[in-house]
């Protein structure tokens, strides 16, 4: 028995490896303070793991990961009474904790910085599902799911997110 | 009718998009240039990466593993007191449904702090601080702190001990034990030269084992050999022995061999050197824990005049160069 179990533990760290980065930047668009971040990360984890029986193969929980992320977040913003709960509110900064880099053949980091800005304005839900298609190469149904909307809000919220883009780099000209 | 520009291209960007709406967009950037650089500039931001703060995975990725630590102890523990009960029957179900009482009720559930690469800091349960160094462990049964004090360590660690006169803290390390009431000291338990290296800060230690017992005052340290059982006290300059523990290293007047056994018990990674000639080389050298090792030896490299290359088996090789 603990052999199978150090080497699933094994696959396991594999697994958090690789999807660290995602949950991290995935709860940071919800809960600004750095430490309840990494603490809920590492509940998220600890979730998978204790469930591991019951969970399918772990290639194919990813988007489970994101939906128990979700709720660790809203969770712990409720229990912490913040008046962010209320999602359409909410303004943190969801670029925070990350670095963003280009390819820089058509737009130069300061362009980057100020388009960030130009995102982080927008509402927060626009900002999640931007965040999920864009970065963590959700589809739009898979997006919706995690954020429980429907496939036509995720699809009007890209496209205004995509708007404000345009908006920004038509002024600066 | 004609589809505006967003909300094409954010469908192509998503990879969402149909044949048609592809062709749609296609034709849009064909006939007007400024369309065709926007489109560029917006797929460029959208293409490009976002990393997350690498400390923040770093955490998490420790903290996961000292957790399920802790639950791989439990769940061995659990196993053995559920077989056990299996044979009384009866009970079972009603276990299993409050696994924190029930552990509650059996003291020597088994708890351990582990760390991988980097180090981390604990407070036990009678507020003793423990800085724990990479690579190490502690355990301890859930009877610490009721009848004793008492925890058993693998590599290196600092302690701030709380003081409590009727319940000695114990540190067990290969067969040797460390006992204090309430005091500051390092423990460093190298299983590779069957060493066990103890120095004290503050207040006093009594140190114990196969044919040593003895008492350390504030600044001296302990050198114990675990195979002859030879030891060796002295007096300590405490800042080499506890640099760690501020996140530096720092090493003075040793050799080049001697330093390169200590990198490899930090960095938990086989160094060979095939260059006799540089292990009698006398070195001082002061590092940053988070650094990466082959920033410390190519820092070193023109100095000693050496190079050094990765082996296939995630070893490095030390070699003279040319």
């Amino acid at each position: 028995m603990s052999e199978s179990n150090e080497k699933y533990e094994k696959m396991f760290r594999f697994f958090v490896n690789n999807n660290c980065e995602k949950v991290i930047r995935f709860i940071s668009l919800f809960v600004p303070d750095r430490l309840s971040c990494e603490e809920l990360a590492s509940d998220v984890f600890m979730s998978i793991w204790l469930n591991r029986e019951k969970l399918p193969d772990l290639n194919v929980i990813n988007n489970y990961m994101l939906t128990v992320a979700r709720n660790k977040a809203l969770n712990y913003l409720r229990d912490e009474k913040q008046e962010t709960l209320d999602l359409d509110t909410c303004t943190i900064d969801i670029f925070r904790y990350t670095e963003t880099t280009p390819e820089s053949i058509y737009i130069s980091k300061e362009t980057v910085v100020e388009l960030n800005k130009a995102i982080n304005e927008l509402p927060h839900r626009t900002k999640l599902a931007f965040t999920l298609v864009r970065e963590q190469k959700k589809s739009y149904k898979e997006a919706a799911e995690i954020l429980s909307v429907s496939v036509k809000t995720v699809e009007k919220q890209v496209a205004v997110a995509v708007e404000k883009l345009k908006e920004k780099l038509r002024r600066k000209k | 009718m004609e589809k505006d520009f967003s909300s094409l291209a954010s469908k192509i960007l998503s990879g969402e998009a149909t044949e048609q709406e592809r062709e749609t967009l296609r034709q849009m950037l064909h006939e007007s240039e400024d369309d065709a650089l926007l489109f560029n500039e917006i797929k460029e931001y959208w293409d490009a990466k976002v990393v997350t703060d690498r400390n923040m995975q770093a955490s998490v990725d420790e903290k996961i593993h000292s957790r399920i630590k802790g639950s791989v102890a439990q769940s061995r523990r659990n196993n053995f007191i559920n077989s056990f009960w299996r044979a009384a029957a009866i009970f079972l179900l009603l276990l299993s449904c409050g696994t924190i009482y029930y552990y509650n009720a059996y003291p020597s559930h088994t708890y351990m702090y582990a760390t991988q690469g980097a180090i981390s800091d604990y407070i036990l349960g009678d507020s003793t601080k423990v800085k724990l160094n990479k690579y190490s462990s502690i355990t301890f049964t859930s009877s610490f702190g009721k009848n004793n004090r008492r925890v058993d360590l693998s590599g290196e660690a600092y302690f701030e001990v709380t003081k409590d006169a009727a319940k000695k803290f114990t540190v067990r390390t290969q067969d040797t034990e460390t006992t204090v009431f309430g005091t500051e000291f390092n423990v460093l338990s190298d299983k590779k030269s069957k060493q066990v290296t103890v120095t004290l800060s503050k207040g006093s230690v009594g140190f114990e084992a196969y044919k040593c017992q003895t008492l350390l005052h504030p600044g001296e340290e302990i050198v114990y050999d675990v195979v002859s059982g030879d030891y060796n006290k002295q007096i300590t300059d405490l800042q080499f022995n506890t640099a760690w523990t501020t996140g530096r290293y720092l090493y003075s007047d040793i050799t080049f061999g001697e330093f390169i056994r200590k990198l490899e018990h930090i960095y938990h990674i086989r160094i060979d050197i095939d260059y006799p000639d540089i292990e009698n080389k006398v070195i001082t050298a002061l590092f940053l824990v988070e650094r990466p090792i082959g920033e410390i030896l190519s820092a070193l490299k023109d100095e000693l005049k050496f190079k050094y290359r990765e082996t296939d088996e995630a070893g490095i090789v030390i070699e003279k160069s040319k």
